[in-house]
């Protein structure tokens, strides 16, 4: 959706905005089975995903930005072989939503210098 | 996968947790119950959480995943309690031959709950509904937030 008014800038902060998205959903299910025993905590790929965008695949579409879920490898074990822990999750819960306010922010501050441009200043 | 269906997740844990805490709170208060309808006296239950793949008909059908892909289907879980099972673990006997229901010997078998060690499932059971009430706040603003943008 490049042009104009969407610049690469928005684009990119949609697309932030949706993996932050998709972090959410993996922490959320990890917290909801912190007490299922055998379950293995899961973390989504970050680095990879960035990575994977940067590299190339210069589709305008952003198709190849495909965030992988993997076992969190910093999970501590447990006698019941669950792996999550409450703090650790709750930790990043905090600082996945934490970023994500303020992405949305961001693009909603840019959202508004579009409109100042084209209602003027008044 | 939208708002939806991270708040089916959450709310799945929360349900788990509240039914935990039920069975919880039945123990206790059948610490020393000695007669139930089934006959003896009451034995420890205890719940079994199971983790699911999220429904198929709860995930939205991937029109919103715009320009990520999104999650596989296997990569989020809601989590379930299958089952209620009874403790097996041996009866507590107690010596009062006066009671009722003693046996030949003199004893009497009460519950095989640990109230301690219920005190402290209760505890635990409680701080992971707390944790995912927050995974619902978490959800809810960032929601907002979305709503909020170019508002």
């Amino acid at each position: 959706m490049p042009g104009i008014l969407f610049d690469p800038t928005m684009q990119g902060l949609a697309e932030a905005l949706t993996l932050r998205q998709r972090r959410h959903e993996v922490l959320a299910s990890n917290l909801a089975n912190v007490e299922t025993p055998g379950y293995r905590a899961r973390e989504l790929d970050f680095a990879t995903a960035l990575q994977d965008a940067f590299a190339g695949q210069e589709t305008d579409d952003g198709a190849g930005l495909a965030p992988r879920v993997v076992e969190d490898p910093t999970a501590p074990a447990r006698a019941d072989g669950n792996p999550v822990d409450l703090d650790m999750q709750m930790a990043k819960l905090a600082s996945n939503g934490t970023g994500y306010l303020a992405l949305a922010r961001i693009l909603g501050h840019r959202i508004g210098l579009l409109r100042q441009a084209i209602e003027g200043t008044r | 996968m939208d708002v939806n269906d991270i708040l089916a997740i959450s709310a799945s844990a929360l349900r788990a947790e509240r039914l935990r805490l039920d069975v919880i709170s039945s123990n206790l208060a059948n610490a020393n119950t000695t007669r139930t309808p089934e006959g003896g006296p009451y034995r420890r239950r205890n719940v079994v959480f199971e983790s699911h793949m999220l429904e198929a008909g709860a995930r939205s059908a991937e029109a919103d995943s715009g320009t990520l892909a999104s999650l596989s289907t296997d990569a989020v879980r809601t989590v379930e309690v299958t089952r209620v099972v009874e403790d097996t673990s041996p009866l507590r006997l107690v010596f009062d031959p006066g009671h009722p229901d003693a046996n030949a010997e003199g004893y009497v078998a009460y519950p095989n709950v640990n109230p301690v060690a219920e005190m402290v499932d209760l505890m635990a059971a409680t701080r992971a509904y707390e944790a995912n009430v927050q995974a619902v706040n978490a959800t809810k603003r960032m929601a907002e937030a979305a709503l909020a943008i170019g508002a």
